[in-house]
């Protein structure tokens, strides 16, 4: 059944003409060239914020000053962060949305595909200007990526670069944002209802609306910061009536949704991964549906639970203490619709599905420690310690990183028409896992213990975790480089991959050839076709 | 002929529902700085 709709793309080889040079990538409109370049991109940013998390590590190795001063040393964790999220994990996202949705919704490219351009075009200038802010006077910010006032407005002439790049960040994001859903709600194949699209697309579309909703709200607030800085105002300056509290406020208004922001699309992936390597559909489609609507509902209403410690009324503690974990039941939901997709598969362990397996457990123990820190009183005992740098590194590693690994496997062999190397992926997989483990899970110790998070120096007590952490840092870093190669070989010299390397993958982006034709889904993909991948979903009931 | 009308009438749509999330996004942005402009409170 594959090969007759393959057949059908066949004849639209001879339109598949592409432009050539440096125009193909600059000018580009095509929804695959670009999701190449946000990928590129996102790898780039993925080692620079790693180079910096390796200076920090060092740094970190034994108590005492060693390499880089304190200023510095705060520069690298602003920046690490930074650029970890604005610049790897959301375009890498972005990335893999605008590769695979059309592929999955049947449509021949994203709805605006210049908007596309621009997007994608905005970030590197975005990311030169953060950069910059490396070599300006004053240095690079280093007040945290959360720029609390008043601290972020003390830092030198680094402060406008800051602000303009996280405006230009910002834009891209709502951009790309407004093309996946006009895409999704507009462009997909006749036949193809909403309850029918694969769980990649819904999380993505769930993720474009959380982003519509809370990236001006960041935008806002740094505006704000801009003209308490340069224009006189005293929104967050006491002295002035204003409050900085209110900027904590706004601030994570923003910024507990962009968390699900960074992980709803990894649940689309691992929930794309986990039935095709277990051989069975997935289990509980539509409540995953509902579930990562009402995650994304609840991140709206948890935001001061960041917040604890500043000090709220006790009803103002109850209701964040008691939403955030009510986040705890729809994300139960789903990690027992994956082990109960599993169940009674017929499983094997592909590079990718290791990658989901391994999200699925390093994730859910992120969850369980977030759990704890929901709590109050507990909360004022890890608050700012590195309890809570173990937390959310193990729901943004092994969990959004981890994901984007196992989609980028998985995919990759439609995308290039050619097979990784089976055997350098698994070890990339294992010094990940074990790497990942080694930096992270002592820092659970190390905040319980009472060791501050964004310091340069500690006292002695901390010295042997730290040391076990930074050794883990640093295999894990340099595993990231097998990453490269495993990628560069694929390209180059891998082994040419069927249409469908996975037997157990459905879905539209299989019915297409291998490597997907450069226009594809020209004419849309028959009700059949449609149906064939909607079986895979579990969502078959719909059609 | 029909093919085409269709593609014209999701190019209007695409568009249109474009433009609303895009004032939608720009409504938060306004919103957050006026309600910090007025000092209002939930």
């Amino acid at each position: 059944m594959a090969n007759a709709s393959t057949a059908t793309h066949d004849t639209h080889d001879d339109h598949d003409h592409k432009p050539s040079g440096w125009r193909r990538w600059v000018y580009a409109t095509n929804h695959k060239d670009i999701g190449t370049m946000y990928l590129i991109f996102a790898c780039a940013m993925f080692f620079i914020g790693g180079a910096m998390a390796l200076v920090i590590r060092l740094e970190l190795f034994q108590p005492g000053l060693q390499f880089v001063d304190p200023a510095f040393f705060n520069s690298m964790t602003t920046m690490h962060a930074l650029l970890m999220i604005f610049g790897a994990v959301m375009p890498a996202w972005t990335g893999l949305a605008n590769w695979m949705i059309p592929l999955q919704v049947g449509a021949p490219d994203m709805a605006l595909p210049r908007l596309n351009n621009l997007s994608f075009w905005i970030l590197p200038f975005a990311f030169t200007l953060l950069l910059l802010t490396l070599f300006v006077p004053g240095g690079a910010p280093a007040g945290g990526w959360t720029l609390y006032p008043p601290l972020s407005l003390q830092a030198g002439d680094s402060f406008p670069l800051t602000i303009f790049a996280i405006h230009l960040m910002g834009a891209s994001s709502i951009l790309g944002a407004i093309n996946v859903v006009v895409t999704i709600m507009n462009m997909r194949a006749p036949g193809m209802g909403l309850l029918n699209m694969p769980l990649f697309c819904w999380t993505w579309l769930i993720t474009a609306y959380l982003l519509i909703a809370v990236m001006p709200v960041l935008a806002g607030a740094v505006t704000m910061l801009l003209t308490d800085h340069y224009f006189g105002t005293s929104f967050f300056n006491a002295a002035g009536g204003g409050d900085p509290v209110m900027f904590q406020h706004i601030f994570w208004f923003f910024g507990h949704p962009e968390v699900y922001i960074l992980i709803l699309p990894a649940f689309g992936i691992v929930s794309e991964i986990i039935p095709t390597f277990s051989r069975k559909p997935l289990f509980g489609y539509e409540s995953m549906v509902y579930a990562s609507a009402s995650i994304a509902f609840l991140s709206f209403i948890v935001w001061a639970h960041h917040m604890f410690t500043t000090g709220m009324p006790l009803a103002g503690q109850l209701f964040f203490m008691l939403s955030t974990m009510l986040i705890a039941v729809p994300t139960g939901v789903k990690v027992f619709n994956w082990c109960a997709t599993m169940w009674k598969g017929s499983l094997t362990f592909e590079t990718p599905m290791l990658f989901a397996l391994a999200f699925l457990f390093l994730f859910t123990l992120g969850g369980f420690s977030g759990l704890m820190l929901a709590i109050v009183p507990a909360d004022f005992q890890y608050h700012d310690s590195y309890f809570v740098v173990a937390h959310f590194h193990y729901v943004l590693v092994p969990g959004s990183v981890f994901a984007i690994m196992a989609g980028v496997y998985y995919w990759i062999p439609k995308w290039t028409g050619r097979m990784y190397d089976e055997k350098l992926g698994r070890l990339h997989f294992w010094l990940s896992t074990i790497g990942v483990n080694v930096v992270f899970f002592p820092q659970h110790f190390l905040g319980l213990a009472g060791m501050p998070r964004r310091i340069p120096d500690y006292a002695t007590q901390f010295a042997d975790w730290n040391m076990v952490s930074s050794i883990g840092a640093f295999v894990f870093g340099f595993s990231q480089l097998l990453f490269v190669v495993v990628v560069w070989k694929c390209v180059r010299s891998g082994e040419l991959a069927p249409a469908r390397p996975w037997e157990g993958a459905h879905g539209l982006e299989w019915e297409l050839p291998t490597p997907a034709p450069y226009h594809s889904w020209d004419t849309p993909p028959s009700p059949q076709v449609i149906l064939r991948g909607a079986e895979h979903e579990g969502s078959f009931r719909h059609t | 002929m029909i093919g085409m009308t269709k593609d014209i009438e999701r190019g209007k749509r695409v568009r249109r529902s474009a433009i609303v999330l895009g004032l939608i996004a720009f409504g938060f942005y306004a919103s957050f700085i006026l309600m910090a402009v007025t000092g209002y409170r939930l």
